[in-house]
């Protein structure tokens, strides 16, 4: 090759690099450039609401629309796993909520790594949680249904959304405290287990206020006690579980929003940034708190600590409740 | 608010133009989704939600309800043109819909369909209107014994539902069965028969399978037959309206459909799916053509498509008078409802009567609207048919591919489409039946789901399962039904013979 080719080649290369490079920093600081996937691995019609209220108030202010998609299985395996393999360019953003930290300790392995594989962006709601029971139950507070079930035990049975779930976890860890023996039953997903409470099959369960709180407002749920320390604003009158002889119980699930590890900080930080201006916005307040949550926010930072500390709050339970792990291959 | 008042109120608030737009648009947007393959009416309510929070409440529920039973219509079309079902309530409508398109019917069917649904719709929502709140009552009465009763007694009797030999049909409800075991297991959340494969955690894909088992398999046939392919001819009008004929055999398809769909939308489940292979399984049994049923006889298309259309209406029931949603699309609607700030619940109507009425009146209209948008688009749909095959076919492909990778975005799905096509064609070809092996998949789960419930809640007494009342009446009602040959035998030998007798 003579000189002058090696000296064409070179210069078209570098024209070609030096392009990329600003390409590169054009959609970092373009950010977002395309349509932006937000993953819920729910089914719709659960956790996916407030996914949707989020997800298109970013739309409007960012200029992209943030579309909501859900990729249900595995209690939300499958879908957390599919963002954390994601290109980490954020545009594959995923919506979570405790279901993230119940899995790695109700599940012997799982395909990704809930700390190491992505980069949290921010809270977005906590979700406090309330024991029901059906309104025949023979018990009206804490105490008294602790009693009944020490002096039957093994007679009454509790609705759960599956295994894994804080509604699991919680009760199981409420049963280890104490000391009774209440049977679980399986359902899958909120809906269902709560019905199975209204219409009597299973006597209670913890669950979320906002899938019970029109049952309770009705008469057709009985509520014992507030599951979370978070004083509800629906339900203002009712005292905590752990004011109720359960000292230190505190159940409350949370939504919030990760990217895949590795996405540029700035785009993080856009992303926690906007986040935090969208719940305080009176219109997504009204709306969060609808859906019976409880709108919040948090620094990134802030996020990945409360996910530490609530993987090992589940651990601590599985091990003392003696719950038996799951495989999953 | 009496019922007459009530509906009046409500159909003062329909006509308001943005209502009446909501339902127009819920009914074509619910259309275009039931025809497409894989795209079910979920995945449609799912997408409009975003829009429906800056609407009212009203308006939103109208169309999302607009979307659900459009869909129920549009399921129907592709079913009967080209096998293809548009979602899995529309299965069995490829039977004798299909037969009937090869018999130059397919405008024809595509009419009685369309009366059927809007009859469907409409008598159900007079249900609705007149009894919703005692019948919301209805739904929750049912306990892992009742369901267990349903849906196994279910399962024996739609074994037997496209007919034939008892082996045509087991065998293939038995692989559904099988099938229907691949997964995450309901009450353990134990996965089984995964195979590593994390994306089979949620089961074999049902639309996938439909759409693999009756369109992928329908275009192995076709293009195997292709060079024995007669010309079509050209379709006259005449052709397009239903004869006197099959207007009289369909009616009293068209009111046991009615019956059944309503009962089913009534119940937890997948009420729309259930509700039309119930329907034809009935037809099979009782119509007086019943011989036809299979071949292409009328009452197997219009019992079913009356069926889910009136039980995509009943399902409104329990969501609105009790606030419980017993299908995946009405705890869409729950939510939405929730983020304006209204509460589903038994007092929905007492505290947001416009949301009640409003969406009953809207389910009047939106049922004329589907006769009258649907009516004028059969000629469309006749003359695809006239597509050469070689654009036909991969077009067909080309969309069953889309709409079965819509639903989850997973590659998976379409390897079940096409395994699911090899399979269909197999079955055929030894003239197995295909129905009973949807039905297998789909009972399946809530089978073995309601069996381990009752069980666990009745500490392993499986006498549970026997003394509920209503669970007897079902194996009674199931064993009466299936023995219905064998009895019909039995009085011909007893009075038969008694005739022969008389007579000589």
């Amino acid at each position: 090759m003579n000189s002058n080719k090696v000296l064409f080649i070179s210069t078209i290369l570098l024209v070609n690099f030096w392009c990329d490079a600003q390409l590169a920093i054009a959609q970092q600081s373009d950010y977002p450039s395309k349509p932006v996937r937000i993953i819920v691995p729910f089914p719709p019609g659960s956790s996916d609401t407030a996914a949707r209220v989020v997800g298109q108030k970013l739309s409007s202010n960012l200029g992209q629309p943030f579309v909501v998609e859900n990729r249900p299985g595995a209690g939300s395996v499958i879908g957390t796993d599919f963002v954390a393999k994601s290109p980490a360019n954020g545009y594959t953003l995923l919506f979570q909520t405790c279901a993230l930290a119940g899995n790695p300790c109700i599940y012997e392995r799982l395909p990704y790594d809930t700390i190491k594989d992505f980069d949290p962006i921010g809270l977005v709601s906590y979700s406090p949680m309330v024991f029901v029971a059906h309104p025949s139950f023979p018990a009206n507070s804490l105490k008294e249904l602790i009693e009944l079930a020490k002096a039957q035990p093994g007679k009454f049975n509790y609705a759960n959304n599956g295994s894994g779930s804080i509604s699991h976890l919680s009760f199981e860890l409420f049963k280890a405290m104490a000391g009774v023996r209440i049977t679980g039953v399986q359902y899958k997903g909120a809906g269902p287990s709560v019905i199975a409470v209204m219409s009597g099959e299973v006597q209670m369960m913890i669950g979320p206020v906002g899938a019970t709180i029109s049952y309770l407002k009705s008469g057709r749920l009985k509520a014992i006690a507030l599951a979370s320390n978070r004083r509800s604003s629906v339900l203002p009158d009712l005292p905590t579980m752990s004011d109720s002889g359960i000292p230190g119980f505190d159940a409350v699930c949370w939504y919030g929003l990760l990217a895949p590890r590795g996405t540029p900080p700035a785009i993080v930080k856009r992303l926690n940034e906007e986040i935090v201006s969208i719940m305080k916005m009176p219109d997504v307040h009204q709306q969060i708190t609808g859906l019976g949550l409880d709108p919040t926010s948090s620094t990134p930072n802030e996020f990945g600590e409360h996910i530490k500390k609530e993987i090992e709050m589940y651990s601590r339970t599985v091990r003392d409740a003696g719950i038996a792990r799951l495989p999953l291959k | 608010m009496g019922s007459l008042d009530g509906l009046l109120y409500g159909l003062k608030l329909c006509v308001e133009w943005q209502n009446l737009l909501a339902a127009f648009a819920g009914a074509f947007f619910g259309t275009v989704i039931g025809v497409l393959p894989g795209l079910g009416p979920v995945a449609g309510v799912a997408l409009i939600l975003p829009i429906t929070y800056a609407l009212e409440p009203v308006t939103g529920v109208i169309m999302m309800a607009g979307i659900f039973y459009g869909a129920m219509y549009g399921g129907s079309t592709t079913a009967i043109l080209v096998n293809m079902p548009g979602e899995t309530a529309s299965v069995v409508t490829c039977i004798d819909g299909y037969k009937l398109t090869k018999k130059g019917r397919a405008g024809a069917v595509l009419f009685i369909v369309a009366a059927g649904s809007f009859i469907g719709g409409t008598i159900a929502v007079f249900g609705v209107m007149l009894f919703a709140p005692q019948l919301a009552q209805f739904g929750i009465l049912f306990g892992p014994s009742e369901f267990f009763a349903m849906t196994a007694g279910g399962l024996l009797l739609l074994t037997g539902i496209e007919g034939g030999s008892l082996a045509s049909g087991l065998l293939p409800m038995s692989i559904g069965l099988m099938l229907s075991t691949i997964g995450q297991e309901a009450v353990t959340a134990q996965t089984r028969f995964t195979f590593g494969f994390n994306d089979l955690s949620q089961g074999v894909a049902l639309v996938a399978l439909a759409v693999g088992l009756y369109g992928i398999a329908e275009i192995m046939f076709a293009v195997e037959s292709l060079h024995g392919q007669v010309k079509p001819l050209a379709v006259r009008v005449r052709d397009m309206m239903p004869t006197r004929e099959e207007w009289r055999r369909s009616l009293p398809a068209f009111g046991r459909g009615t019956v059944v769909g309503f009962f089913f939308g009534l119940i937890p489940g997948p009420c729309a799916t259930l509700a039309s292979f119930t329907s034809y399984r009935l037809e099979k049994g009782v119509s007086k053509y019943r011989a036809e049923i299979g071949e292409g006889a009328v009452e197997g298309v219009a019992g079913p498509e009356t069926a889910n259309n009136s039980a995509a209406t009943a399902s409104m029931v329990p969501l609105l008078a009790l606030g419980i949603p017993f299908a995946p699309i009405t705890a869409l609607m729950m939510s939405a409802l929730m983020v304006h700030g209204v509460q589903p619940g038994p007092l929905l109507i007492t505290n947001n009567p416009e949301i009640f009425w409003g969406v009953v009146a809207s389910m009047y209209i939106g049922n004329v609207m589907l006769m009258i948008l649907n009516i004028p688009m059969i000629g469309v749909w006749v003359s695809l048919l006239r597509i050469p095959h070689y654009v036909l076919l991969p077009t067909i492909l080309l969309v069953a591919v889309i709409g079965a990778y819509s639903v989850n975005n997973s590659m998976l799905d379409l390897y079940v489409l096409f395994l699911l096509g090899i399979i269909g064609y197999v079955l055929r070809k030894f003239d197995f039946h295909l129905a009973p092996l949807v039905v297998g998949v789909v009972l399946g789960p809530f089978i073995e789901k309601h069996l381990r419930e009752g069980l666990f809640m009745s500490q392993g007494d499986i006498s549970v399962f026997f003394t509920s009342p209503f669970a007897i009446v079902v194996f009674i009602g199931a064993f009466i039904v299936m023995t219905l040959g064998a009895q019909r035998a039995l009085l011909k030998k007893i009075f038969g013979v008694r005739s022969k007798r008389s007579s000589s």
